[in-house]
């Protein structure tokens, strides 16, 4: 009897930890980063990984699968175990808009998301000398002289070609689109009169505004932005478009509820961490964090934001 | 300009900045050397090793690593025909044939020489100029970078070293390679089959490690070439320095090139070492000579590269525009520590400005003292018997494919190019014309479309550019020259046929 009993406890203790707490994470979890080496994902992502141990208890491993706007990255998460050791770093353009203009054979159910970071706005941009002190008169003109406007963007469908066709189904409005290469080619090109306008990014943008090389006549986010709080948004001046770049951790969908969980809260945590804070703050970006759920919610609105433009062009 | 510049020796000179900038040229001599790993991987290792350091050391030492590859990038060039950074693939028209005719350690010295010379020549370029340079930058078009790359596409007619037509057909399947992936003005798939990995084109590495490294590999492997017999001519330094004084003004062409070409945030080290062979080659008095082992054809382009990296930090600091990978993640590390670079990088931050243009001096100089005395050991490594340099190669080349995006995709672009490297050789098809096509095609093609779209279709925009208008004039003029020998040769003098 005795015997029977001491099993049937030994068999309780190794039962134990499977029964109350899984042991996750055991080792490494990778995160994969949809873009190249040094961009603002890149950075965002390296910031995390610097505080993540504390939180996780195991170190968070930065990959770039760059490739095909995003997509390639997408496709390996969203085809990857859902074992809560591969989580993507994703982003507005690969996981908005792609899947709604491409074959890349993978939507917004292929995800469950972690946390949202934050995200970015796109600033309207002009060149010093542009006749348009608003973001208002600027649709306005571009209205009434269709195709007068040289239009800079970063490339097809990206962050900064997306919210100028928002705007061109929401008003009427209709520039001259020139593809470029990059944020830099199109700073440039705004900078020396090249193009009239473009959308861009704050990082590169603020020192050429300060010289009085640009002006900036709007941001694209729904409220007022750190650390440009100065900068009106598109909305407040009549347009309605918004239009953020996020970043955000998603697992693949198939991950076992317990570990999301788990990994939301750890994010939860990161996020709060006083050196994660600091760090972004010298990145010149602001801390959006939202939990899961409440991700999930804003990222289904973007996505109907999104496909109505989408049929607003195809007609 | 002498305060600043002393300002900036001072702060180039604390022993933490100078331990900064031994370890940066140091690492970017080892990483130019190693084939596969190229100064944007190494950089990206490292950023998140710079959080903790101050910013100026941290920024030393990353543009320490980006110049110094450009003094190793040519060691396996000149060795083994398999390019040690991308910059350098040139280096293997000439270089290589050099060290097959046991000229590798001339080779070298050139290189080195020509790189350290350029190097310092540039930091003065950049001590001096770089406020009104980064002007010149910004006000650098489409219709600008039309008229250039043109300009550079015909002088491809210049590259082929054997028959002008086979030269031809290899520029034409450059462009074709070059049209691949997504069209950027509309958006639509060209030739990609439905591959997602083939949206952004071919990836330059890939390509050029298959068709040099991998396809010499298999040609070696094929006529068992070996070296061996070939290395007691290249120790003779009396000989190798007669060769690099020889260069001197081939080494002042490049810088000069390299330099404009590196100041464009569209240029880049690739596009100047291109455009510096095919001027060397053009102002040759016998450009015959060219792919048989010119020392001309490796001073330039060896050169040219140097100058660019250096010239690069213009756009980078004073714009904010990076020209490559490896600048674009100093950007990076300058945002990372709340820096933003641009106009107003010079007042604001003078410290760093002049601190980097200072250890660049200093770094050239290291760089020389540190690569002379290694070209009688790199010559050395041709004593490995063929077959084991051979898995070598094959390894760094799959290494190096598979880290430019983490992805198995580009090994099989590698291979696939290795055997086409391997052909191409077999049948006497020279690759220079291909690669040069496959770089410049791509901006031409966007240039074009991009300066049509600005003047809504009208071709007088290259016209009232004068930049843009000189750079065409110069290509009409020859390819006019080109068109006038040829008719010359044909109905004037007998009738010969030509090479290859």
């Amino acid at each position: 009897m005795k015997r029977w009993i001491f099993l049937f406890l030994s068999l309780l203790v190794l039962a134990l930890p499977g029964l109350s707490q899984e042991a996750y994470p055991t080792k490494p979890i990778e995160l994969i980063i949809p873009f190249a080496a040094g961009g603002s994902h890149d950075l965002h992502a390296r910031v995390l990984a610097s505080v993540a141990p504390q939180y996780l208890g195991q170190p968070l491993v930065v990959i770039l699968k760059p490739g095909a706007g995003g997509a390639i990255a997408c496709q390996y998460v969203a085809r990857a175990k859902g074992d809560g050791y591969t989580l993507l770093f994703g982003g507005t353009g690969p996981n908005t808009i792609l899947p709604q203009v491409e074959n890349v054979g993978y939507g917004m159910k292929e995800f469950t998301p972690i946390a949202l970071i934050n995200y970015s706005p796109a600033l309207l941009t002009v060149r010093a000398d542009a006749p348009w002190k608003t973001a208002a008169e600027f649709v306005e003109y571009a209205k009434n002289n269709p195709g007068k406007v040289n239009f800079a963007h970063t490339g097809i469908w990206g962050a900064s070609h997306f919210p100028m066709l928002m705007i061109e189904a929401k008003t009427g409005a209709k520039v001259n689109f020139i593809p470029t290469e990059g944020g830099g080619p199109a700073l440039l090109a705004v900078a020396s009169g090249n193009a009239d306008a473009s959308f861009l990014f704050a990082a590169q943008v603020l020192p050429f505004l300060r010289a009085g090389r640009v002006r900036v006549l709007g941001v694209t986010s729904p409220s007022r932005i750190d650390p440009i709080k100065e900068i009106p948004t598109l909305k407040e001046q009549g347009i309605d478009v918004t239009f953020v770049m996020w970043r955000a951790v998603l697992a693949p969908s198939s991950t076992p509820v317990v570990r999301v969980k788990k990994l939301r809260e750890a994010f939860k945590k990161m996020v709060a961490d006083p050196s994660f804070k600091a760090l972004i703050a010298q990145l010149g970006e602001p801390i959006i964090y939202m939990d899961g759920p409440e991700f999930l919610t804003f990222w289904r609105k973007e996505w109907e934001d999104v496909s109505k433009t989408l049929a607003a062009i195809k007609k | 300009m002498f305060e600043n510049l002393a300002y900036g020796f001072l702060i180039a000179l604390k022993p933490t900045n100078l331990i900064y900038a031994v370890i940066g040229v140091f690492l970017g001599t080892i990483v130019g050397v190693l084939p596969g790993i190229g100064p944007p991987t190494t950089i990206a290792l490292l950023l998140p090793l710079t959080y903790g350091i101050e910013l100026t050391p941290a920024i030393i030492m990353l543009a320490g690593i980006f110049y110094g590859a450009m003094y190793g990038g040519s060691t396996t060039s000149i060795l083994v025909n398999l390019p040690g950074e991308a910059a350098s693939v040139v280096t293997t028209f000439d270089g290589y044939q050099m060290a097959k005719q046991g000229r590798a350690g001339a080779a070298l010295a050139i290189a080195a020489i020509g790189s350290f010379v350029a190097g310092t020549i540039s930091v003065v370029g950049l001590t001096a100029l770089s406020q009104p340079l980064s002007e010149v930058a910004l006000r650098f078009g489409p219709p600008e970078y039309f008229g250039l790359t043109l300009l550079g596409l015909t002088l491809v007619s210049y590259l082929a070293s054997g028959s002008m037509v086979r030269g031809l057909l290899m520029a034409l399947l450059g462009l074709f390679l070059g049209l691949i992936g997504m069209d950027p003005v509309q958006g639509t798939r060209r030739f990609t089959f439905g591959i997602l990995e083939l949206n952004d084109g071919l990836d330059f590495v890939p390509i050029t490690m298959g068709l040099f490294g991998i396809g010499e590999v298999l040609y070696n492997l094929a006529v068992k070439e070996e070296f061996a017999e070939v290395l007691k001519a290249t120790i003779d330094w009396g000989r190798n320095l007669r060769e690099v004084l020889q260069t001197k003004w081939a080494i002042l062409r490049g810088t000069l090139v390299g330099f404009f070409v590196g100041i464009l945030p569209g240029g880049g080290a690739i596009v100047s070492s291109l455009l510096s062979y095919a001027v060397e080659k053009r102002v040759a008095r016998d450009p015959s000579r060219f792919g048989k082992g010119a020392p001309e054809g490796v001073a330039g382009p060896e050169s040219a590269n140097n100058a660019a990296a250096t010239s690069s930090m213009i756009p980078l600091l004073l714009l904010g525009v990076p020209g490559n990978a490896s600048t674009a993640l100093i950007l990076a590390a300058l945002l990372i520590h709340g820096v933003r670079p641009g106009p107003f990088l010079l007042q604001d931050h003078p410290d760093l400005f002049w601190g980097v243009v200072a250890s660049m001096y200093i770094g050239n100089v290291l760089l020389l003292v540190m690569n002379l005395p290694l070209v009688n050991v790199f010559v050395q490594l041709l004593r490995i018997p063929y077959r084991f340099l051979a898995v070598l190669i094959v390894l760094l080349s799959i290494v190096g494919s598979y880290s430019v995006n983490n992805s198995i995709f580009d090994v099989w672009i590698l291979l696939l190019f290795g055997i086409l490297g391997f052909l191409f050789r077999i049948l006497k098809f020279d690759v220079g014309p291909l690669i040069i096509a496959f770089v410049l095609g791509p901006i031409v093609e966007l240039s074009l479309r991009q300066s049509l779209i600005m003047s809504r279709g009208s071709l007088g925009i290259f016209l009232i550019r004068p930049a843009a208008a000189i750079f065409l004039l110069a290509a009409v003029v020859i390819l006019m020259t080109q068109v006038i020998q040829a008719f010359w040769r044909v109905l004037v003098k007998a009738p010969m046929h030509q090479r290859g």
